[in-house]
């Protein structure tokens, strides 16, 4: 590993995806205005045309930005570098996770070229925003010091807590939006005073440095105050993956917000911050004395969380909310693979595993309700699913598929990912606690396949309407892309697990 | 008593003064006042300490731009009714607990190291004595020195952050939009 | 260094001095209130001017609370300008190609901005 001020092979892929964004600022700020005028069809104001111009601009760019990542990092493969005075890690497996968070953007867009459509919302500055979160996402999992890992948190987060609240005179996007934004800001507060700790007790901002020192450290003044750095730092980031004490935002901004961002929001804001929570709390040493506290702390909280998110998953007739509660629950599991502390390299490996494979089954279930939204209903609650597969087979076999590859049965990619996790916590001795995980996992069977119960064998209630014929194209690619990611790596994981591996190497 | 130290603490005191105040007073006007003399107050204490720029920042940015910003609701927004607030005043106990927690934590932790070793805060404190800083130690050049040649990935990024910014106000705020539904 | 802060702290004096007499003026020869409620300007935001003609408390156009955001932003923008305004001159070419970037990406938020009506008053 050796250090480099700049070299723009490595940085192509960040480059190409600011230069597309400024593009598209640009091709917007260039366009006439138009007025969007509430009830009236929306083809007469020319917002649909426009909607569909925005969605090929930014699905065509995303996969060019997506091509460049990807020759650039397998050109770059071979180096392990630091990059700009110790701002970003570069070359070596970084790119696998670049790849994993653009490909949640790209299905996000594709998903999302119908739900603009549907919703009459100004897609281009959708696209915008969602691309400067991917540009704050694709830097915070590079971030190698804690000025950057906050610059990018924000960057990933502010343009999500505007994307939120994007539907206008809806009330409920507005009301997550705001909830979403506080809870938000409160959070980055713990983080920067964390961060303003640490910095105060070690001298140094670069996570590696923070942590070889914490490692030495004896317990005085400064390890107090730097157990209450790095603990500030823990919430600030258990907020954004939202492990239970800090998870109360979850239901109500996931239910809130429109279906693609709430899966680009569940999937790869979670990864990106989890790819941090590993970077800086799996290489303390284990000869430190805050590995056993912080062993302690990830077990605490996210068994917490597992049976938090799994049994008021339960109650829940939204589907979106249900979803949202098993989020809770995922982060749960993600989070438990770093008790043991044990393997270090593994741990991060099947961490990195799950969240990869979280990508493509969160994404499968959310699209499959974008899929059967119509223009003034949306498809949210267990009641709006009921006998939807007569009509729509497609739609419900892709749920079916979500729901076991969420609920961890066999021939999915979740099955591979939690036998992962167990593996870690066995291997660390932890049995009582796999135990109750995986109990608590079999209870998480039931809300799952309760979802595909009610879509084949209940009557609707009311005849099911006809969706909307918008741009069902694109839902179809992503859908049967992200089946194809959850059933193939299900089945073959072993490639995905030589990718997480690659890409854990590079978070030590 | 050394005249900085002096000034430290009563800029200390005011600071803590002017959070009592942005947390009790009725008035939002108040509060708003009350915060400024905070931030006032911690720029004094960031000067004392030598970090010029963060001082100099202080006062632009929060001092500045954020309390114009508030003010500026305050006077947009205009809460006159009691009712209101007192629906939030009833929360005060929950933060109130918590706080005291937070406290006793710290005074306990912090009595527990200086009577096992007192000289800590002083060896901690001979860093920040403008005696031993270095020349020229967080000075505003030094400040934009270090800001464009080793934390240069930072600047640049915040601009690009800054975009998004602007971007999230704008379209969030959707001036195409005429109309309104009843929902 | 904190020598040089002695004008500051002299400014700092003397305009809590002023404010204090003014304060203690008002207290001497103004009116006496006893309730607040005698007053209803003392309820107004600004605690000031002349009393209301109806009840403001009522909606204002979203584009009062946009100018105010995009102030903020755009001075923090102004205020990163000066550590290179500073040493710009040391730093020579490499520092101007730094701060042209930094230009690069406002430049094209205002643009974004100034094509969106954003600074409009219809």
């Amino acid at each position: 590993m050796n250090e480099i001020f700049f070299d723009p092979n490595f940085m192509m892929g960040e480059i190409s995806l600011v230069a597309l964004i400024v593009i598209l600022t640009i091709i917007e700020a260039f366009r006439r205005p138009i007025f969007v005028l509430l009830n009236t069809p929306s083809n007469s104001t020319g917002l649909d045309r426009r909607n569909k111009q925005a969605s090929w601009f930014a699905g065509i760019g995303l996969i060019i930005v997506a091509v460049i990542f990807y020759v650039f990092g397998k050109a770059t493969a071979g180096e392990h570098i630091i990059l700009l005075n110790n701002s970003l890690t570069a070359g070596g497996g970084m790119y696998i996770g670049k790849l994993a968070l653009i490909g949640a953007a790209i299905l996000a867009v594709l998903m999302s070229a119908r739900y603009t459509l549907t919703q009459s919302i100004p897609a281009m500055d959708y696209y915008l925003l969602l691309l400067f979160s991917l540009l704050g996402a694709v830097t915070l999992i590079a971030a190698e010091n804690f000025l950057i890992i906050f610059l990018a948190l924000e960057m990933m987060s502010i343009p999500i807590y505007a994307l939120v609240g994007l539907k206008k005179f809806s009330t409920r996007a507005g009301e997550s939006a705001i909830k979403y934004l506080l809870l938000g800001g409160f959070s980055s507060g713990f983080l920067l005073l964390g961060i303003s700790f640490l910095y105060g007790t070690t001298g140094s901002l670069i996570v590696k440095d923070v942590i070889q020192s914490l490692n030495f450290i004896v317990f005085d003044a400064s390890a107090f105050l730097s157990a209450i750095g790095l603990i500030f730092v823990f919430i600030g980031l258990a907020f954004k993956v939202s492990l239970v004490p800090f998870h109360a935002w979850t239901p109500d901004v996931y239910e809130g917000a429109g279906t693609p961002i709430t899966a680009f929001m569940s999937v790869a804001v979670k990864l990106a911050a989890f790819a941090v929570i590993l970077k800086i709390f799996a290489s303390i040493d284990t000869f430190g004395e805050f590995d056993s506290v912080f062993s302690l702390i990830f077990m605490f909280f996210s068994l917490l969380t597992v049976i938090y998110g799994n049994s008021v998953a339960l109650v829940q007739q939204n589907v979106k909310r249900m979803l949202a509660y098993s989020s809770i629950a995922h982060a749960g599991y993600m989070g438990l693979a770093l008790a043991p502390m044990h393997h270090k390299i593994h741990t991060v490996q099947a961490v990195l595993f799950y969240g990869i494979g979280y990508i493509a089954m969160n994404m499968l279930a959310f699209g499959v309700l974008v899929y059967l939204t119509r223009k003034e209903k949306y498809c949210e609650t267990l009641n709006d699913l009921k006998g939807i597969a007569r009509k729509y087979p497609g739609a419900a076999a892709m749920m079916a598929i979500a729901m076991f590859s969420l609920a961890g049965l066999p021939p999915a990619v979740g099955f591979v990912g939690k036998v992962q996790i167990f593996i870690q916590l066995l291997e660390g001795h932890m049995y009582i606690t796999a135990v109750i995980a995986l109990l608590f996992s079999l209870v998480a069977l039931y809300f799952y396949i309760n979802v595909i119960v009610v879509m084949y064998m209940r009557e609707p209630e009311t005849e099911i309407t006809n969706i909307d014929k918008h741009s069902v194209g694109p839902v179809w690619i992503s859908l049967s892309l992200a089946a194809l990611f959850v059933l193939v790596l299900g089945i073959l994981p072993s490639p995905l697990l030589k990718w997480a591996l690659k890409w854990a190497e590079m978070l030590f | 008593m050394d005249f900085n130290v002096l000034m430290f603490y009563v800029f200390g005191v005011t600071a803590i003064a002017g959070g009592l105040v942005l947390f009790f007073a009725k008035h939002p006007i108040r509060s708003a006042m009350g915060l400024l003399a905070s931030m006032l107050a911690l720029a004094g204490m960031y000067a004392i300490l030598q970090a010029h720029a963060i001082a100099v920042f202080q006062v632009i940015i929060y001092a500045g731009a954020i309390m114009v910003l508030i003010i500026y609701f305050i006077m947009l927004l205009d809460i006159q009714s009691e009712e209101y607030l007192r629906k939030y005043n009833k929360l005060l106990w929950a933060g109130g607990i918590f706080l005291v927690a937070i406290l006793t934590l710290f005074i306990y932790k912090l009595y527990n190291i200086l009577s096992a070793s007192p000289d800590t805060f002083t060896t901690i404190s001979r860093s920040i004595d403008p005696a031993t800083a270095p020349e020229e130690f967080g000075g505003i050049k030094p400040f934009s020195k270090g800001l464009l040649t080793n934390y240069l990935f930072a600047f640049e990024f915040v601009s690009t952050l800054l975009f998004a910014a602007i971007v999230a106000v704008i379209s969030i705020v959707q001036l195409d939009w005429k109309g309104r539904k009843n929902e | 260094m904190t020598e040089q802060y002695l004008p500051v702290l002299l400014m700092i004096l003397i305009a809590a001095l002023t404010a204090g007499l003014i304060l203690a003026l008002n207290a001497l020869l103004g009116p006496k209130q006893k309730h607040r409620k005698d007053f209803p300007s003392k309820r107004t935001p600004f605690e000031c001017g002349s009393d209301l003609l109806q009840d403001n408390n009522r909606r204002v156009s979203i584009r009062f609370y946009l100018i105010a955001l995009l102030f903020v932003l755009f001075d923090l923008e102004a205020i990163l300008l000066y550590p290179w305004a500073i040493t710009g001159r040391s730093l020579g070419t490499i520092g101007y190609i730094e701060i042209l970037i930094f230009l690069f990406f406002l430049m094209v938020a205002f643009v974004f901005a100034y094509r969106r009506k954003a600074l409009d008053w219809r």
